[in-house]
């Protein structure tokens, strides 16, 4: 048969007619989700990608990702905070792993045990130092929600954002420009001497407070850029104010002991923006003695409230149970509080295991002017014998406001020591 | 010690005791506080007999009236019937010896070894020191030798300042005044009185005060000096 003669035209057409009938015949046979596999890598629940509600988020992921790679995303081991987690990586080729560092909330103390020659670390957050400030930064950077997906695109967002936001953050950062932190710490219980006599002082622990991110874990191997020389705890306590935008990192060490001592420290420490939660007084010991004779003492406080004409106040006091406390010991070179005196839960734990003094303590507005004061009726003490008291107000967790000393927080208060001796009964 | 006292309210502090009365404190509030409230109602039965409540013109006086006298008279009567009492140990010299004949806890006498003359007629046979000045703590108390912490004679002068004339009240002078009241002294608590406290950094205190008070008269000594210089 003879093929028909085309014209050239025509055997164009006839070319691509062809050829289109072949690529719907292919389309039709084999069609694309045959040869084309897209799936999700399997990611472990807690990592939120779209947990952009807490509030670290933002400015901490911004920082990180404007200084480019995700090797230096903060890894602790909090809610709300981006914690890479590869399946397939092993956490240590991923980045450090910060184990043990607690987390201190605002006006929450914390109570642990130390073994000597260890350190124990603690981070009080930018995020406690006034949610409200945080979380403003968040509600005004709607571009950050983004951020989702594979690491290739995130510098780029995050060059996008910078500019965006340059100006709101700057703002942000001149209010944030630092608040005030109190950090204020108390041994509880403390080694004990195996010897009988002891010729050095006891070892005390030292606070370490750092609020450079160059130096996380401050402590006796890592001294550098720390906000102040280390701190020794004086009696049991230690406290220390700082100015700070920034996380903030605490470290407790305890010495080695030497020979003569054993045992290991429990101690309690605290942060706050309001104010110091454990207090220690140096100048006042807040309290009068009435009189004593050989087996009892009579003591009482000073006034507690400067105001004669108000009898709410007179009534509230008198209703009150006494928050104060008195803790008596005999004296002599080495008692049980030896190097606690100025820690409220070291007292506490020291008076209930020691001796069989009581102390009673009550409301009383009598002794002048008809003011409330705290009144203690100290029994079981010897005659002729010297003791060493110390006034503590317990602490709780509404705020009590003394006259001309402040308020009393959650963490106690100790007052300066005062010492007297029962009468000899001759 | 004994505190809360139902009538002397206002004592708080170590008392004459004994041994009979070492553990049952109580007994010994209520010996001393029932006294001192006998005490007072024969006085409100005398004060009864002025006029309180009259016309200014026939009140005793315009500066105080009878409730003044009967508060006044109750911080004297509770802070001499109740003695405040030192050890006999005490070296203090604002202290007055009382009961010095009687034989103290160990068995042994106090200045047993003193039989001057002089010794007898300064100490030993006046009553000032053989007795207390309440005679229901020789008779029921019965203590051992002590020490007392007389009570302020302001205490005294008040109750003349308050009370009506017609009662007849008066100090005592010298040389019975040095045996029954003390004076009063700033810094160190030397007399007894009513919601008196001990300050227990009392020592710290004076010696602040003295060092400050050497300060300034250096220092204006020196600026004296200076300005006559010049």
């Amino acid at each position: 048969m003879q093929l028909p003669k085309l014209t050239p035209l025509q055997s164009r057409l006839l070319a691509s007619a062809i050829a289109t009938c072949l690529l719907v015949t292919i389309l039709v046979f084999f069609p694309p989700h045959r040869f084309v596999y897209a799936a999700e890598i399997p990611v472990p629940g807690h990592v939120q990608y779209t947990g952009l509600e807490e509030s670290t988020l933002p400015s901490t992921l911004l920082d990180d990702l404007s200084s480019g790679g995700d090797q230096q995303i903060e890894e602790e081991r909090s809610d709300g905070v981006y914690a890479p987690d590869f399946s397939y990586f092993d956490r240590s080729l991923v980045g450090r792993q910060q184990s043990d560092v607690e987390k201190l909330n605002n006006d929450q103390k914390k109570e642990t045990d130390i073994n000597p020659g260890s350190t124990k670390n603690f981070v009080f957050e930018k995020s406690q130092l006034g949610g409200k400030r945080a979380r403003s930064l968040l509600a005004e950077s709607p571009a950050v929600r983004g951020l989702e997906n594979t690491s290739g695109e995130e510098s780029t967002h995050a060059g996008v954002l910078s500019e965006e936001d340059l100006a709101e953050e700057e703002e942000l950062r001149k209010r944030q420009a630092g608040s005030q932190v109190w950090i204020s710490a108390n041994s509880c219980r403390q080694p004990e001497p195996t010897v009988n006599l002891i010729t050095g002082d006891i070892p005390q622990l030292t606070l370490y407070v750092s609020t450079s991110s160059k130096n996380t874990k401050p402590g006796p191997s890592a001294t550098n850029d720390l906000a102040h020389d280390p701190i020794p705890f004086v009696g049991g306590y230690a406290n220390f104010s700082v100015q700070t935008d920034t996380d903030l990192f605490i470290g407790v060490s305890a010495p080695s002991l030497t020979q003569g001592w054993n045992g290991s420290w429990n101690f309690e420490v605290a942060a706050s923006v309001d104010g110091y939660f454990h207090r220690y007084n140096d100048t006042n010991q807040f309290i009068y003695m009435i009189d004593t004779d050989s087996d009892s003492a009579l003591f009482i406080t000073y006034n507690l409230t400067k105001d004669n004409n108000s009898t709410d106040e007179v009534e509230r006091w008198k209703k009150m149970k006494s928050p104060f406390t008195m803790y008596t010991f005999p004296n002599g070179t080495w008692t049980p509080v030896t190097g606690l005196e100025r820690s409220y839960c070291g007292l506490k734990e020291q008076f209930n295991t020691t001796n069989n003094i009581t102390v009673e303590s009550s409301i009383t507005t009598k002794f002048g002017q008809g003011l409330p004061k705290g009144q203690f009726h100290v029994q079981g003490l010897e005659n002729g014998k010297t003791y060493t008291g110390f006034l503590a107000v317990s602490g709780s967790d509404e705020d009590l406001q003394l006259p001309d000393e402040g308020v009393v927080r959650g963490g106690g208060q100790v007052f300066q020591q005062f010492s007297w001796t029962t009468k000899a009964g001759m | 010690m004994i505190f809360d006292l139902e009538f002397c309210s206002d004592v708080a502090y170590a008392v004459p005791s004994s041994e009979t009365f070492k553990s049952n404190d109580s007994a010994l509030m209520a010996l001393y506080d029932n006294q001192a409230k006998d005490y007072f109602k024969n006085f409100t039965n005398s004060l009864d007999q002025v006029a309180c409540d009259t016309t200014s013109t026939a009140q005793y006086s315009l500066a105080r009236n009878c409730t003044d006298c009967s508060r006044d008279y109750k911080s004297w009567l509770c802070s001499v019937l109740i003695p405040r009492c030192e050890d006999w140990s005490a070296k203090d010299d604002w202290l007055q010896e009382r009961n010095i004949n009687a034989r103290l806890s160990n068995g042994s006498l106090p200045y047993e070894k003193n039989m001057t003359l002089e010794f007898n007629s300064t100490k030993r046979e006046r009553f000032a020191f053989t007795k207390s000045r309440n005679p229901l703590i020789d008779d029921k108390i019965k203590p051992g030798p002590y020490k007392e912490l007389l009570p302020c004679e302001d205490l005294c002068f008040d109750i003349v300042r308050s009370c009506p004339a017609q009662l007849g009240f008066a100090c005592p002078n010298s040389p019975a005044r040095l045996t029954t009241y003390g004076q009063r002294d700033p810094i160190e608590l030397k007399c007894n009185f009513p919601g008196a406290v001990v300050s227990l950094n009392i020592d710290r205190g004076a010696a602040g005060t003295l060092t400050a008070r050497f300060g300034i008269v250096v220092l204006v000594a020196v600026l004296a000096a200076a300005w006559s210089w010049i």
